[in-house]
C-alpha cells in the first residue's frame, strides 16, 4: 500500500518531468530559430548585396536573388582600390602585435603570478587600472611622442606597446598561470632551471591554450584596429584594411555591391578563424570573467 | 640569512619579469596622462606657443553645450546598452544552457558576430538601416511596421547604434553559458525537492550565483561602451543633430578638426575622471550585492 | 583689388582673351628651347590629393609629363578619396610639421592653413616669376588669399547646376526644365514625379544634398545672408533663410525632395534612375557620365532662381599650397606651377570636363571639349556661363570649418522636419562662437 503510494508519485513526477522537458526544448527552439536567422540575417544580406548586378540593388522590394551572379563585385574592388596591399598591410599588423602581445603579456603575468615581491598587489591592481585609461587621453601627448621619436607614417607607434605588455591579456594569462601546479615547476628547478628557463620551457608550453585564446582576442583587436592607424598612417600604401575600406566607402558610396563585397573580405579572416579557433574564443571569456 | 637572500633574490626576478611592463607603462600610459594634464591647463593648437590659462578650459567644458550633448549621448547609450546587452545575454545564455540537439550549431551562430568589428561592421550595418533600400526595414515591413529612418532620424539614430551592438551579444552569452555551468545542479535539485518554482530558482540560486558574471560583463561594457568612436564616424558621424554625438566624436573633432589640443585634453581627462569614477561605483556597490562565496 | 567681377565682361569678350592668352601659353609652350631643354633640378616632393580614381589617372599622366621636363624630381602622389581622413591627415601631419610638400587646399582652407602658417604665401614667388592674377577667376583669386597674399594656385573652380534624367521626363510626359527656371517652378516640376505611399517610395522628382556652400547660394538666392560684409560675425538667422530651408523641407516632407543622408550608405538615386534631377557641382559632370554610361538619356539645366528673382550659385574651388616645411621651396614651387599650367589644367580639368579649370585660358578647351560627342547635347556650358554671370563672389570666413561642422551636425535633422530657425539660430550662434575664438587674438 504504502509502496504503491510511493511509485505512483514518483511516476507523475517522472511523467510531468517528461513533459516538462519536452515543453523545455520546444520553447528553446522556438526562441533559439528565429534568433539565429536573425543574427544571420545581416550577414546574408551582405552576402547577397555582394553578388548583385547594380539594378537589382535600388529595387523595393528586395530581391535576395542575383539575376546574374556578380563574383566580378570582388575582383572589382582589386580594380579600385590596393585591396591587396591593405590585406598584407593589415596581416603584418596582426602578426606582429600577436606576437607582441604574447611576448610582453606573458612575461608580465609570469611575473605577477609566480614571484613573491614587495608591492606586488599594489602593481597588479595599479596595472588593472589602466585599463580604465581611455586611449584619448593619451592620444596627442603620444602622437607628439611618437613624432618626436620620427615613428610618423610608420606602424611603430600600433605595435611597439604592444610589447610591453597590455593590461587585459596579462590579466587573461595570469589567472591561467595561477591555476598550473607548482610541482611542475619545481622539479625543473632541483634539475638547475633558472626562472626564465622555467618560464620559457615549463610554463609556455603548459599554457598552450591559455596563449592560444590571448592571441585570437588579440588578433581581433589588431585585424580591427581603426582609430591609431587612421591618425598614424598617412601613406595609402600603408594602409590596413579598416582605413582603406572607410576612404574606399566615401568615394564609391552609391556601389553598395562594392561595399559589401569590401566589406564582406574584411570580415572574411575573422569569421575564418572564429570557425577553426571557436574553442579557445570561448575559453578566454571563461577564464577571465568568470575566474576572476 | 640564506631566506632572505633568497627573497630578495625572488624579488629582483618577479621585478625583471614585469620591467617590460612597468616601462611600458611610463612612457605609454604614465608620462602622456601627465602630459595631457598639463596640457589641459593650456591653450594650444600645435603650432602657435603654448599658453598657460589656468582652468578656463575646465571652466569653459562646463558651459558647452556641445560637450554635455556628447556626454549625455555616451551615458544614455552606455546605460542601455549595458542594460539590454546584459537582460538579451542572459536570457539567450539561459535558453542555451539546455541540453537540446544542434546547441552547438546555435553557439556559433549566436556567437559569430562578437568576432566581427569595426570599419566593416559599421558599413555592413549602415547599408541594413538604409530607409528606403535596406533590408532591416523590408524586414519590419512584414509585421505592418512603416519605414523608419533609422540612421536619418533624430530620435532613431542612437537606438540604430545600441541595436548593431546587440547584434555582438555573443561575448556576454558565452560568460554567462560559463557561469550557468558552473553553478552545482545539486543546488537546483535541492530547490526543486522543497517545492521551489522556476522563479524562485532564478531569483535565489541562478542569479545570486551568477553575479560576479554579470558584475564582470558590467565593468568591461562600461569602460568599452564610454569609448565607442568607429561606429559613429562611419554611420552618422555623430549626426543627425548631435544625435549620435559621442564622447568620442567630440574629442576627435575638437582635437583634429579644430585643432583645439587644451581643450580637447581637458575633455578627455574629464572622460578619464568619469570612467573611473563610475567603475569604482559598480565595483563598490558589487561589494554588497556580489555573490563571490558560493563560486 | 582682387574683388572685381568678370560678370562685366561679355561673354564674347570673355572667351576670346581667354582664347588669347591660351594660344600665347601655348606658342610659348611649343618653343624649342622650353620643352626641349631638360632642367637638372632635382629633389623629391611629396603631393597629397584628396580626390577620386578617375583624377588620379590623371594626376599621375602630368607627374609623368613633369619628370620629362625635370627628370630628377622625384614625385610621390598619395591620394585619400575620404575627406574626413584627408584633413585628419593634414591637421596631424601641421602639428607634426610633416606635412606634404604640396596638397590640395579647398577655398574653405585657405584662411584656417594660412593663419596657422601651414602653407607659403606665393606673392613674392610669383613676381619673381612675372606672373600676375589675370588669368585666375577673380573669385578665386579672392577666396585664396589670406592677409593679402595669394596662398594657392588653382586647380579647379566649381558651381552647381541640376541635372536631369531625360528619359523619365519623357516618360512622365514633363516638358524638360529651361534655364529661366525658378525654385518654385522646379519643386513643382520634381512634384510630378513621386508616386505611391511614402513606405513604398522609390522614385522622386530631386535630390538635394547638404553640403553647407551648396545651400549657402540657395540662401543667398532667396534674399538671406550669411556673414557680414567683413566676413567678422555669422547672421545666418534671418528670416529670409528660415523660409528658403522651411520650403526645401515642405518639399522633402511631401516625398518630391529626397536627401541622402550623412552616411556611407547614401546612394546616388540620380544613377540608378531612382530620381528625376539631382542638385550637383560642375566636377561631378565626367563621373555620373562615367556612371550613367547609356542606361539613360540626360541633361544639364542652370541653378533655379530664388524667390527673389536672383539668379545666384556659390562657387568655390580647389587648389594646390605649398608647406612652409618644404624642404626645398624651389622645387615646390616649380612643380606647383607645372601642375597649375595651362597644359596641365587642360589634362587635369578640360580634357575629361571635370569642374571648371582654374586658369581661364584652359577653358577654351573646356568648351571645346563641351562640344565634342560624348557630351554633345548636353549643356556643360551652363557652368561656364553661371561662372560668369551668377557665381556669387564672396569669400569663406576662417571659422567656415567650424559653421560648416555646426551646419553638417544639424541639417539632415531639418531636412526630417526639426524646426529651421532653431538649426539657424544654433548655427549662428556656434560660428560666432568660433569667429570670436579666431579674433581675440587681434
Amino acid at each position: 500500500m504504502a509502496a504503491s503510494t510511493k511509485t505512483k508519485v514518483q511516476d507523475s513526477f517522472w511523467s510531468r518531468r517528461k513533459r516538462l522537458r519536452l515543453q523545455n526544448h520546444l520553447l528553446t527552439y522556438l526562441v533559439l530559430v528565429p534568433g539565429a536567422l536573425l543574427f544571420l540575417y545581416p550577414l546574408l544580406w551582405m552576402l547577397s548585396t555582394s553578388l548583385k548586378p547594380k539594378h537589382q540593388i535600388f529595387t523595393y522590394p528586395i530581391e535576395w536573388i542575383p539575376d546574374t551572379w556578380m563574383w566580378s563585385n570582388y575582383g572589382e574592388v582589386f580594380n579600385q582600390v590596393p585591396f591587396w596591399t591593405y590585406t598584407v598591410n593589415t596581416a603584418v599588423i596582426t602578426v606582429i602585435g600577436v606576437v607582441g602581445t604574447l611576448f610582453g603579456s606573458s612575461l608580465a603575468a609570469y611575473g605577477f603570478a609566480r614571484f613573491r615581491f614587495p608591492g606586488r598587489d599594489a602593481l597588479f591592481l595599479l596595472m588593472l587600472s589602466t585599463m580604465m585609461v581611455p586611449i584619448w587621453v593619451t592620444l596627442i601627448p603620444s602622437f607628439l611622442m611618437f613624432r618626436w621619436f620620427g615613428w610618423l607614417n610608420s606602424y611603430l607607434p600600433i605595435l611597439v606597446p604592444a610589447f610591453f605588455a597590455q593590461p587585459f591579456y596579462t590579466f587573461l594569462l595570469r589567472q591561467f598561470f595561477m591555476t598550473v601546479p607548482v610541482d611542475l615547476e619545481d622539479a625543473a628547478r632541483i634539475d638547475g632551471a633558472n626562472r626564465l628557463q622555467i618560464f620559457l620551457n615549463v610554463m609556455l608550453p603548459l599554457s598552450r591554450p591559455a596563449l592560444a585564446t590571448a592571441a585570437i582576442f588579440a588578433f581581433f583587436f589588431y585585424w580591427n584596429e581603426f582609430l591609431l592607424p587612421l591618425i598614424y598612417i598617412q601613406d595609402q600604401n600603408k594602409f590596413p584594411i579598416s582605413v582603406g575600406i572607410s576612404s574606399f566607402i566615401s568615394e564609391y558610396r552609391s556601389d553598395f555591391a562594392l561595399m559589401m563585397a569590401a566589406s564582406g573580405m574584411a570580415l572574411a579572416p575573422p569569421i575564418l578563424v572564429f570557425f577553426f579557433a571557436q574553442r579557445y574564443f570561448i575559453q578566454g571569456f571563461v577564464i577571465s570573467g568568470v575566474k576572476g | 640569512m640564506f631566506n632572505s637572500d633568497l627573497l630578495r633574490r625572488e624579488a629582483i626576478q618577479g621585478y625583471l619579469f614585469i620591467l617590460p611592463w612597468f616601462i611600458g607603462f611610463l612612457v605609454f600610459t604614465a608620462g602622456p596622462l601627465t602630459a595631457a594634464l598639463g596640457f589641459s591647463f593650456t591653450d594650444w593648437n600645435g603650432v602657435s606657443a603654448m599658453e598657460f590659462i589656468g582652468f578656463e578650459n575646465y571652466i569653459q567644458l562646463s558651459q558647452d553645450s556641445r560637450f554635455w550633448q556628447s556626454l549625455k549621448v555616451t551615458l544614455v547609450f552606455t546605460f542601455f546598452f549595458l542594460i539590454l546587452n546584459i537582460i538579451i545575454g542572459f536570457a539567450l545564455a539561459l535558453v542555451m544552457n539546455q541540453p537540446v540537439r544542434g546547441m552547438r550549431l546555435f553557439r556559433t551562430i549566436y556567437y559569430l558576430p562578437a568576432v566581427l568589428s569595426g570599419v566593416a561592421v559599421a558599413v555592413l550595418w549602415a547599408i541594413l538601416f538604409h530607409r528606403e533600400f535596406g533590408a532591416l526595414n523590408w524586414l519590419l515591413g512584414f509585421v505592418g511596421i512603416k519605414r523608419i529612418g533609422w540612421l536619418v532620424s533624430e530620435s532613431w539614430a542612437l537606438p540604430s547604434i545600441i541595436i548593431m551592438e546587440l547584434w555582438r551579444v555573443g561575448s556576454t552569452i558565452i560568460i554567462f553559458l560559463a557561469g550557468l555551468q558552473g553553478i552545482p545542479p545539486e543546488l537546483y535539485e535541492a530547490a526543486e525537492v522543497d517545492g521551489a518554482n522556476r522563479r524562485w530558482r532564478l531569483w535565489s540560486i541562478t542569479i545570486p550565483l551568477m553575479s560576479p558574471s554579470i558584475f564582470f560583463v558590467l565593468i568591461v561594457g562600461f569602460i568599452n561602451a564610454m569609448q565607442v568612436f568607429t561606429q559613429a564616424y562611419i554611420m552618422t558621424r555623430g549626426g543627425p543633430n548631435y544625435a549620435t554625438f559621442f564622447y568620442s566624436m567630440n574629442l576627435y573633432q575638437t582635437t583634429f578638426r579644430e585643432l583645439r589640443l587644451g581643450y580637447a585634453s581637458a575633455q578627455a581627462g574629464v572622460l578619464f575622471v568619469i570612467i573611473f569614477l563610475i567603475t569604482l561605483g559598480i565595483i563598490w556597490v558589487s561589494r554588497y550585492r556580489v555573490n563571490y562565496e558560493l563560486v | 583689388m582682387y574683388r572685381r567681377n568678370p560678370a562685366g565682361l561679355s561673354r564674347r569678350d570673355f572667351l576670346k582673351s581667354a582664347g588669347a592668352m591660351a594660344g600665347g601659353i601655348a606658342a610659348s609652350g611649343a618653343m624649342p628651347l622650353a620643352s626641349l631643354a631638360q632642367s637638372d633640378m632635382s629633389g623629391a616632393l611629396q603631393w597629397n590629393t584628396n580626390h577620386n580614381t578617375l583624377s588620379v589617372n590623371d594626376f599621375k599622366i602630368v607627374i609623368e609629363n613633369f619628370n620629362e621636363e625635370f627628370p630628377d624630381i622625384a614625385i610621390n602622389l598619395i591620394n585619400h578619396g575620404d575627406s574626413e581622413q584627408y584633413y585628419t591627415q593634414i591637421n596631424t601631419a601641421g602639428v607634426a610639421g610633416t606635412l606634404p610638400d604640396l596638397f590640395y587646399v579647398r577655398s574653405f582652407d585657405v584662411a584656417p592653413f594660412g593663419g596657422r602658417g601651414w602653407i607659403h604665401p606665393l606673392n613674392d614667388l610669383m613676381a619673381r616669376d612675372g606672373m600676375d592674377l589675370s588669368d585666375f577667376w577673380p573669385a578665386q583669386v579672392a577666396q585664396n588669399s589670406y592677409e593679402g597674399q595669394l596662398m594657392t594656385l588653382p586647380y579647379d573652380f566649381s558651381n552647381w547646376a541640376i541635372y536631369y534624367n531625360k528619359t523619365m521626363f519623357d516618360e512622365f510626359g514633363v516638358p524638360y526644365p529651361t534655364d529661366d527656371w525658378t525654385w518654385d517652378e522646379c519643386y513643382e516640376i520634381a512634384a510630378a514625379f513621386q508616386e505611391g505611399d511614402p513606405s513604398e517610395q522609390t522614385r522622386w522628382g530631386l535630390e538635394m544634398h547638404q553640403w553647407p556652400w551648396l545651400i549657402m547660394g540657395l540662401l543667398h538666392a532667396g534674399g538671406g545672408a550669411i556673414y557680414t560684409d567683413d566676413y567678422r560675425h555669422c547672421i545666418v538667422n534671418n528670416p529670409e533663410n528660415v523660409a528658403t530651408l522651411q520650403r526645401l523641407q515642405d518639399e522633402m516632407a511631401a516625398g518630391n525632395v529626397v536627401h541622402r543622408g550623412n552616411t556611407p550608405a547614401g546612394l546616388d538615386p540620380f544613377l540608378t534612375g531612382n530620381i528625376a534631377m539631382e542638385v550637383q557641382g560642375s566636377w561631378a559632370a565626367y563621373y555620373i557620365l562615367d556612371g550613367i554610361g547609356d542606361s539613360f538619356e540626360w541633361d544639364i539645366v542652370k541653378f533655379p532662381r530664388g524667390s527673389t528673382g536672383l539668379s545666384a550659385v556659390s562657387a568655390a574651388g580647389g587648389a594646390w599650397g605649398i608647406a612652409t616645411n618644404t624642404a626645398d621651396l624651389d622645387v615646390a614651387w616649380e612643380f606647383c606651377k607645372y601642375i597649375t599650367n595651362t597644359e596641365s589644367t587642360n589634362i587635369l580639368i578640360s580634357n575629361q570636363l571635370r569642374s571648371l579649370p582654374g586658369r581661364l585660358s584652359s577653358v577654351p578647351r573646356w568648351e571645346e571639349v563641351a562640344g565634342t560627342d560624348i557630351w554633345k547635347g548636353r549643356k556643360v556650358q551652363v557652368f561656364t556661363d553661371q561662372m560668369l554671370n551668377d557665381a556669387i563672389n564672396w569669400s569663406y570666413p576662417v571659422y567656415q570649418g567650424e559653421f560648416d561642422a555646426a551646419w553638417n551636425a544639424r541639417i539632415i535633422s531639418v531636412f526630417e522636419g526639426n524646426d529651421p530657425e532653431e538649426m539657424l539660430r544654433q548655427v549662428e550662434e556656434e560660428a560666432n562662437a568660433a569667429a570670436d575664438r579666431y579674433f581675440e587674438d587681434e
